[in-house]
């Protein structure tokens, strides 16, 4: 099994995977028991309805927010959200001069606690080669439009920093609870490529 | 070390596909598996993240853009394993065989 | 091996990648510096893009693990880590598609003072 030439793999991706795995239990190297126990987790227990709840406690909590600009990672342990690929967390404030939009052109790397695994655009080579140099084009194929009044600020993620934009709360919410606000909180606003859902959006079922 | 995963800048990739709401985490058991296998793996100390991610930039160019994200890890995997002496090469292909072998039945 | 017992608890923990070193850090935050010309055939986080180009510290990470050492059986090697900005002229010059900047964390190894 050398990978010095360049031929496609000889076998089916299910059977490498499975080789792989048998020779790992019998090396002591996995417990079998595990696999599914963290499949679960991150086909199940992870994603950005977590993050959405984080964003929605930030527009209500002043206090809160300021904590979560600080020290991402400490304000998220106080909701009890943490853990791999997700140590050392930076979250970013849209605001009306500044827009973030998060990527890692290098590989995927993706704050996993909030958000769960990454969507395949963002890990694959359209979007890592062209957000950090078009970033306006990128975000107007996901059907946003940023002004010049405002500046773009990309964050390549190239090391174990993880980022995640906060989201501008949008207008017509005031004295909506938590879990009202979540629902406007889409997985793509906390990457960047969109804003959170207007109340026409939601209205009209967009998520 | 100047590889085809350094692709921040580079022209020519066109456009972004989106994904839908219903798309999968994991569009067939084996990208769950490898996804799984990899972080236990890592956890278990085979190998650490930073040579997984190099063994990646080390595919064929050709390979890394005609191959799917969790080829990707399946890839790393098997070269980091082997490098790192958890099993053989031989071992390896033996597992395959064995594997091949009992699906055929 | 990671029993599937803890393993909930280890993805709630996660790996650090954070250590303590003895050496203080070079750069303060607002530092002007640059990013270094080189061209490794091995593992490194400095994506080829930002190169040779201008860049402010924004802030201060702490010491992580250095992948570029870390890849190739180094040891983690830790350094001091730093948010830094490029300005999009910097890196594209006029072709850039308006106002903004790219946001990198680059290791110690990684900058230099301009001049050097």
């Amino acid at each position: 099994m050398s990978h010095d030439n360049h031929t496609a793999p000889p076998s089916d991706p299910a059977l490498r995977i499975k080789a792989i795995q048998t020779l790992l239990v019998e090396k002591g190297k996995l417990d079998p028991d595990a696999v599914d126990e963290m499949i679960d987790i991150f086909q199940n227990k992870l994603g950005p309805r977590i993050g959405a709840r984080v964003v929605a406690r930030a527009w209500m909590d002043p206090d809160y927010k300021a904590r979560l600009l600080t020290d991402g990672t400490a304000a998220l342990k106080e909701l009890d959200v943490s853990g791999l690929q997700g140590e050392h967390m930076h979250v970013l404030e849209n605001t009306p001069e500044v827009h973030n939009v998060v990527v890692c052109t290098l590989c995927s790397c993706y704050p996993w606690p909030v958000l769960g695994l990454p969507p395949v655009w963002y890990k694959s080579a359209p979007y890592r080669s062209r957000i950090v140099m078009e970033p306006r084009s990128v975000l107007a194929e996901f059907g946003l439009t940023i002004g010049d009044e405002r500046e773009i600020r990309v964050y390549d993620s190239n090391s174990e920093v993880r980022f995640m934009a906060l989201p501008m709360r949008p207008e017509g919410t005031e004295g909506w609870s938590e879990e009202q606000l979540a629902e406007l909180v889409t997985r793509d606003s906390m990457i960047g490529t969109a804003e959170a859902l207007t109340l026409a959006q939601l209205a009209e079922g967009q998520s | 070390m100047n590889s085809i995963a350094d692709i921040g800048g580079m022209h020519g990739f066109g456009p972004i596909e989106r994904d839908k709401p219903t798309d999968p985490i994991f569009a067939a058991p084996w990208e769950a598996n490898t996804f799984a296998v990899n972080i236990l793996a890592l956890a278990g100390g085979c190998f650490n993240i930073d040579a997984s991610r190099h063994s990646i930039e080390r595919m064929s160019a050709i390979d890394y853009l005609s191959t799917s994200y969790y080829e990707h890890w399946l890839h790393s995997l098997e070269d980091v394993l082997i490098a790192e002496g958890v099993f053989s090469a031989e071992e390896y292909a033996q597992a395959l065989a064995t594997v091949a072998n009992a699906e055929e039945k | 091996m990671l029993p599937k017992e803890m393993v909930a608890i280890a993805m709630a923990t996660g790996a650090p990648a954070t250590r303590e070193i003895d050496t203080p850090p070079r750069f303060t935050v607002g530092a002007k510096v640059k990013t270094i010309i080189h061209n490794p055939t091995t593992h490194t986080r400095l994506p080829r893009y930002a190169r040779d180009k201008r860049c402010s510290i924004v802030a201060y990470e702490g010491a992580h693990v250095f992948p570029d050492k870390h890849a190739h059986g180094f040891g983690e090697c830790p350094e001091h880590l730093y948010r830094v900005r490029f300005e999009n002229r910097e890196l594209w010059g006029e072709d850039c598609d308006g106002p903004g900047a790219v946001y990198l964390t680059l290791w110690e190894s990684h900058l230099v003072t301009e001049g050097e």
